[in-house]
């Protein structure tokens, strides 16, 4: 099991005209082009901003890598992606976020609904999420305040 | 100036080829999908889910403090479109959404010359673009106005 890096990145420009129409222009660069604040993604922005009226308001990189062998997925009860697990975080500067999980293994509830907190895998999630992710606006999590099995839409029951 | 974060979205496959995604954020700068901290969640998230992780897309963006030109005479369905090769002659478009009027010939409203600014944004994209397989590209030597618009209907 290997993660493979695609051979290009894509880099792309969102520009926003004075009627407040949005556009996006797209093209690929090396992959050794990550920093979208410098170097060449720099360059290509500052050379666009010049001979465009809209505002080229977000430069935007995206680096893509695929699981060459990712392995076989399990059946269980709620195995669909429209079975979600949500858990609500509160993070250091008292903002919330959550974050939902589909197709989430019957072992990690309580019941039909309620995550079970003392479950090994729940805690080494939330642990790895506490250690590595933050908030959109950079602030690290700090607890998990809630956590439940989301109910799929037109499904009448649990 | 980058943002403060790093976007992360994760596909997951389900049984039955069923996928959805996953997306958190990381701190700014980390841009590698091996990461460990990006790894370390990934393997968490596999362990509560009955899916398998298939595809990493990261995001890192810069926000620009600007403001469109007021009254502008090309809006964004108006395109400035070069068309660059790469070394085995496969044409790849580029539009710039609004070009400048004063980019874009007087005399028959849709030709533009590349010299000058236009010069230099064709050089950058012709010296750091390349094409989806990775080919170098050549700058062209003239440019078009296109303007995609909706016809009206009767």
């Amino acid at each position: 099991m290997a993660w493979v890096t695609a051979p290009t990145n894509v880099l792309m420009l969102h520009f926003e005209d004075d009627a407040g129409k949005h556009a996006t222009m797209k093209m690929n660069v090396a992959n050794t082009v990550t920093n979208p604040g410098s170097g060449a993604a720099a360059t290509i922005s500052s050379d666009a901003q010049a001979i465009s009226d809209s505002a080229l308001y977000e430069t935007e990189i995206l680096i893509v890598a695929i699981e060459d062998d990712p392995g076989d997925p399990v059946e269980g009860p709620y195995d669909r992606p429209s079975d979600k697990v949500l858990f609500k975080l509160k993070a250091q500067d008292g903002s919330y976020a959550t974050i939902q999980i589909g197709a989430p293994l019957d072992t990690i509830f309580s019941n039909a609904y309620d995550v079970d907190f003392t479950n090994a895998d729940v805690t080494d999630f939330l642990t790895a999420m506490f250690d590595n992710a933050n908030t959109a606006g950079g602030a690290t999590f700090a607890a998990a305040t809630e956590g439940f099995r989301r109910i799929p839409p037109r499904r009448k029951s649990l | 100036m980058a943002s403060a974060s790093t976007r992360v979205k994760v596909t997951f496959e389900g049984p039955y080829q069923l996928e959805f995604s996953v997306t958190f954020y990381v701190d700014a700068g980390i841009v590698d999908p091996t990461d460990d901290g990006i790894q370390a969640i990934i393997a968490a998230i596999n362990a509560i889910t009955c899916a398998v992780a298939v595809r990493i897309e990261i995001s890192a963006s810069a926000p620009h403090a600007v403001t469109p030109t007021a009254s502008q005479v090309y809006v964004n369905e108006d395109k400035a479109q070069f068309v660059f090769k790469d070394a085995e002659g496969v044409p790849h478009n580029f539009k710039l959404p609004a070009p400048k009027p004063s980019i874009i010939s007087d005399d028959d409203g849709t030709t533009i010359a590349v010299t000058g600014a236009v010069a230099a944004f064709t050089g950058a994209v012709a010296a750091n673009a390349v094409g989806p397989n990775g080919s170098v590209l050549t700058a062209p030597s003239i440019g078009q106005r296109r303007a995609s618009r909706k016809a009206l209907k009767k």
